[in-house]
């Protein structure tokens, strides 16, 4: 299903800030430099997509890829998990 | 005819939103599952997560899937009461296609919604009678089709290969649907040693309307035979043998019109899961695409007359308090079996590594 432009926009304007509090800036400029692949280092909040072919979850990510930190537990006082809890 | 569409069980957490956010944006997400009522306060919802909600409402794309509801509770309590209130609203507030719950007894009678695990209740006529009641109650409030998943968990191979018949006589009286969830079929299938084709035919599957596909975790328990037990822990990829059994499933289930991925947010802890979580997505999307199957559409549910109080059981309220209490304070699963007297439930025909995980469960979800 198609979601509206103005809710996609809205929800990377989401992530982008959750990145910008939890990922910390690169110390090296934001260009190909340090890059394994050639290409630029992804923006702080930038979205990595994948390739809709299926992936090798063997192969490492490259170094590119910034990690968001997942959020402690106590962070998500307000929700449990559904299900799996067999 | 049409076929399936595929979704998932929506997570509020910002991981889940930064690892589903490429299918959101590609479009590849046609229908939404909710657990409403995991919510604590609704001003505790996230913004961007409402704004989702709301536009798959607004699509005839939302479904709802209650978790603490505890079906088969004995004695009707504050429990069921406010989670009804809680459905009346919810379903005032986004536009549910069908509304959803599961098979079994919550293990801690705490309204607190971070404590307990579902538990199987004894396939007999009483909790038959106390399931229909609730199932009346929930589609009474919600006025939508309402439906049951089958439980991973169980304590005997007795109930695995009855559960399927009981779920058929659950629903009858409303009309309802079952949610097929082929990972708690692989659940039971892998520790009762059963071929999950020969449990799925267990099933009345011209009822299933609604197909979950997940992952889980091993447990190893010395009980077992084969040193570990299978948990639905919804936090590992989606198993070979369960995208096995999916086309096959879809081919026997003529009128099941959603599959729903579901893994929890707080497994999406790096891009190599986010990757792997969009990879199983993409995995189930090309086999939809493949399968021949298709649904046809049917009528659910039915106009509910509810003219008598709650059914209510004390014999089976005191032995579901009994069962929870015991697991939570005897660590001895030998002693359990021996010593534990329940007049409704088989307890010579469970399975020792079956009780050793309702302990860690119990202690888990304490």
């Amino acid at each position: 299903m198609k979601l509206s432009q103005a809710l996609l926009s809205s929800l990377l304007v989401t992530l982008a800030g959750c990145s910008e509090k939890v990922v910390p800036k690169p110390e090296i400029p934001e260009d190909n430099e340090g890059s394994t692949t050639g290409q630029p280092n992804p923006k702080s909040g930038q979205i990595i997509q994948p390739e809709e072919t299926p992936l090798d979850p063997t192969v490492a990510p490259s170094d590119s890829v910034q990690v968001i930190p997942p959020k402690k537990a106590e962070d998500h006082y307000y929700y449990c998990p559904p299900c799996g809890r067999g | 005819m049409s076929k399936p569409l595929l979704g998932l069980s929506m997570m509020p957490q910002l991981q889940f939103l930064q690892a589903t956010y490429p299918l959101f944006e590609k479009g590849k997400i046609d229908v939404l599952e909710w657990s409403f009522d995991l919510i604590q306060n609704e001003e505790d919802k996230p913004e961007w997560l409402h704004n989702i909600l709301e536009e798959f409402s607004s699509q005839q794309r939302l479904i709802g899937h209650g978790v603490l509801f505890s079906l088969f509770d004995a004695k009707w309590t504050g429990r069921q009461k406010n989670w009804l209130e809680l459905l009346k609203k919810e379903v005032k507030r986004y536009s549910y296609t069908h509304i959803t719950e599961h098979f079994g007894f919550m293990s801690s009678s705490s309204e607190n919604f971070h404590k307990g695990c579902p538990f199987p209740v004894p396939l007999n006529s009483t909790t038959l009678e106390i399931g229909i009641d609730r199932l009346k109650r929930i589609q009474d409030v919600a006025n939508l089709p309402v439906g049951i998943e089958n439980l991973a968990f169980a304590f005997s191979e007795q109930d695995v290969k009855e559960q399927g018949e009981f779920l058929q006589k659950l629903i009858e009286p409303i009309n309802g649907f079952i949610i097929l969830d082929l990972h708690n079929l692989y659940c039971q299938s892998m520790n009762f040693d059963i071929n999950i084709l020969d449990l799925i035919h267990l099933y009345p599957l011209d009822k299933v309307k609604e197909i979950h596909v997940s992952g889980g975790s091993w447990q190893e328990s010395i009980y077992a035979k084969s040193g570990k037990v299978r948990r639905d822990t919804h936090d590992e990829k989606i198993p070979e043998e369960v995208f096995d059994v999916l086309p096959i499933a879809l081919e026997k289930c003529a009128h099941c019109e959603f599959v729903i991925f579901e893994q929890l947010g707080e497994s999406l802890n790096n891009p190599i899961d986010a990757l792997e979580f969009q990879n199983d997505y993409y995995r189930l999307q090309e086999i939809i695409s493949k399968t021949k199957a298709s649904f046809q559409k049917q009528s659910w549910g039915k106009e509910i007359i509810l003219n008598a109080p709650p059914v209510e059981d004390l014999l089976l309220d005191e032995e579901q308090k009994l069962l929870c209490k015991t697991l939570l304070e005897t660590k001895d699963c030998h002693s359990i079996k021996d010593n534990l007297k329940l007049q409704n439930w088989n307890i010579e025909n469970w399975d020792l590594s079956m009780i050793d995980t309702a302990i860690r469960l119990s202690e888990k979800w304490s």
